[in-house]
């Protein structure tokens, strides 16, 4: 049953950006498909994630051909696009594959980068939209119960999430390894670049005071000094605030350092009980990196932090065979599950057929032997359970590696099932 | 049978570095774990023999030789360890501390056999305070050893911007600076107070005071240099890597005292 369970989709791997963006579902759009697919004569149900890294159509249909023809007609009726343009990019999974991209995609194991948690979230609301217009039935429903239950069981059994990895989450990764909590460290930022701007907005979330904002540009600076309530400082006076401050990132656009050893070394030289981390995001850089050689003083330049990354992605790709293992059992129990159900018509057949016949027999018995109606009855019900137990145990066994359907056929024809009326 | 629950306890204590060891290098998800257990089931034997012995020998604080002497040391460090730090724990001390436990008690069952140079002190309870002071500030320093020995590699890490293993399963540089500060604080003023109510006893017992004794030169002089340190880093004036340095040195010190003294004549003799 489940070889009808499909994914059909593309991600980062193989498509630009420029087709992504283009293919990109906006929530209006995602109900718009969902509603296109209520009730549909081929896809019976149907579930969309679109994401900036992927778009991806997940469903279940019975008529094995028909889905991805449907599936394209779809994206064309809602985007301004030609199936020429992304064909080539796409991939399209079936039953015990599809399920497994589905773990695996949910567990951050198919993302960008490895072990990323965001993605699950972004699961879970595909499906809660699915759920609310009505495109999720038992199949899929149950495939997403087990899919976010293993997104969460991969991220708790294992370390693929640990380590920050990118630029600013690494700057404060190291300021936690400095610092312990960060609560109560004053940052001074010279320079108001994206990535420095993106920088304090993470040091502010992890508890950092945002104390000084250095920038060239007054109007950008003094912005930003009011939305994190700190003290606007221009390019010329940030240096005796120096010694306040427990963090500093530069980020200027300056073509040679602007942070010097000669001005550090005298700061550090009158604090002894704090260190001072320093983050330089700037390329061309814009502290000296002799600033490092001073005691207490931990400088860190981009590709410091790219390094720290790089190390971090690479403890999470060692957790991957343990990520895998997971998402191999559950895609197994899932299988198992469904190869159960599967398997329940045939069972309630077969029990018919021993009712059928059991009754024709013990009655000519309690004709014969004036046994009542209840010790009939008792009779019956336990040689249905006895008869019925090792069938049921074996389908059940025979559920774990798909051979539950040979058994079935076996009870089809060694008992004629599909005679009975 | 005693002897036995002592060897017992450092099988425990070899254990647990066992799979602090196995946790640290990644091969044993639940190792911190089961080191723990392992350490506390080492606590409770250690715990039993000092029951029996003080039973057995009618002193309340049962240290009356070298082995006594070793084995009670450890004992104390991993009371500090584990229950006094127990918010402090985390493998990378585990790992550091379960060697010097092993060591300890190691000596005790093995290198330090029992002599009695002088005859046994008497049960006075100047005595008992001056032994509970003294063996507790030798576990606080060994606390404070243990952070400055991950303090410095810490350190190592991010100065050389190496995010290996070290880096990830070390605590950060200002908790381990804590945990070098602090119990180094606890252990110079209990480290004074055992001199200073060593003296009384001495005083009291003998009708003198050991100012001539070579162990308590050295445990003056140990005491000397931590209250000094403490100092300079209350006042701000010595980095945390000075400090870390320190605690590591003086903790050499600190065992030099203790095993060392065993070589000098002197009137801590029925210790060594």
């Amino acid at each position: 049953m489940d070889m009808g369970i499909f994914a059909l989709g593309l991600n980062h791997k193989e498509c630009p950006v420029q087709v992504r963006a283009r293919l990109h579902f906006s929530p209006a759009m995602t109900e718009a498909a969902l509603r296109a697919m209520r009730g549909d004569a081929v896809v019976q149900e149907f579930a969309l994630l679109s994401t900036c890294n992927r778009v991806e159509l997940y469903g279940y249909s019975e008529k094995k051909a028909a889905p991805r023809e449907r599936l394209l007609t779809l994206i064309e009726s809602l985007h301004d696009i030609r199936r020429a343009e992304f064909e080539k990019y796409l991939y399209f999974y079936e039953g015990r594959d599809a399920v497994r991209h589905m773990f695996r995609v949910a567990a951050g194991l198919d993302s960008l980068v490895v072990g990323e948690c965001e993605i699950l979230g972004q699961f879970r609301e595909a499906f809660r939209l699915a759920g609310q217009a009505g495109t999720v039935h038992a199949l899929l429903y149950r495939l997403m119960e087990k899919v976010l239950k293993t997104g969460k069981d991969v991220h708790a059994r294992t370390k693929i999430t640990q380590g920050a990895v990118s630029i600013p989450a690494v700057a404060v990764e190291l300021a936690e390894k400095i610092f312990g909590s960060l609560g109560g460290e004053r940052v001074m930022v010279v320079g108001t670049g994206e990535m420095g701007v993106l920088t304090l907005k993470n040091l502010r979330e992890a508890g950092a005071d945002i104390a000084y904002i250095v920038s060239r540009n007054e109007e950008r600076g003094k912005a930003l000094a009011e939305e994190y309530g700190a003290e606007q400082l221009t390019m010329t006076d940030w240096a005796p605030a120096l010694k306040n401050v427990d963090i500093l990132i530069a980020s200027t656009s300056a073509p040679e350092p602007v942070i010097l050893h000669a001005q550090v070394a005298p700061v550090m030289a009158g604090r002894r009980d704090r260190p001072l981390f320093l983050i330089d995001i700037a390329v061309p850089r814009n502290i000296e990196s002799q600033v490092n050689e001073i005691d207490d003083v931990y400088l860190y330049n981009v590709d410091d932090l790219k390094g720290v990354s790089a190390s971090n992605l690479k403890l999470r790709r060692g957790e991957l065979r343990a990520a895998e293992a997971i998402v191999e059992t559950a895609v197994a129990q899932y299988h198992s599950w469904v190869e159960q159900l599967s398997a329940r018509p045939t069972v309630e057949r077969f029990e018919r057929f021993l009712n059928q016949v059991m009754a024709k027999e013990i009655d000519v018995l309690a004709r014969e032997t004036g046994l009542s109606d209840d010790k009939k009855n008792q009779l019956i019900n336990r040689l249905r359970a006895k008869l019925l137990h090792r069938p049921v145990e074996k389908i059940k066994e025979a559920s774990q590696n798909g051979g539950v359907a040979k058994h079935l056929e076996a009870l089809h024809s060694l008992f004629d099932l599909d005679e009975l009326d | 049978m005693a002897k036995e629950l002592l060897a017992v306890t450092a099988f425990f204590y070899l254990l647990a570095f066992g799979a602090h060891l196995l946790s640290f290098s990644g091969k044993g998800e639940r190792g911190n774990r089961a080191a723990f257990r392992l350490m506390q089931a080492g606590f409770i034997c250690a715990t039993f023999y000092f029951v029996m012995e003080a039973a057995t020998l009618g002193t309340f604080v049962p240290v009356i030789d070298a082995s006594h002497a070793l084995a009670f040391f450890a004992w104390s460090l991993a009371f500090v360890y584990l229950v006094l730090l127990a918010k402090a724990q985390s493998e990378s001390f585990g790992l550091v501390l379960t060697p010097v436990l092993v060591f300890l008690l190691g000596m005790a069952l093995f290198g330090a056999h029992v002599r009695r140079g002088n005859p046994l002190p008497p049960a006075h309870p100047l005595f008992m305070l001056h032994i509970l002071s003294a063996f507790f500030a030798y576990a606080s320093f060994a606390i404070s050893f243990a952070a400055g020995v991950l303090y410095l590699i810490q350190r190592h890490e991010l100065k050389s911007k190496h995010a290996g293993t070290f880096y990830h399963k070390l605590p950060a540089l200002e908790d381990l600076e804590r945990l070098i500060d602090q119990p180094m604080g606890w252990g110079a003023l209990l480290l004074a107070g055992a001199v200073a109510i060593g003296f009384a006893w001495s005083k009291a017992a003998y009708g003198a005071y050991w100012f001539s004794d070579p162990k308590t030169l050295i445990t003056v002089f140990v005491t000397l240099a931590y209250g000094t340190v403490l100092f300079l880093r209350l006042g701000s004036h010595l980095r945390a890597r000075q400090a870390a340095i320190f605690s590591v040195a003086a903790f050499a010190l600190v065992i030099l005292s203790f095993i060392g003294t065993r070589f000098l004549h002197g009137s801590h003799h029925f210790l060594a």
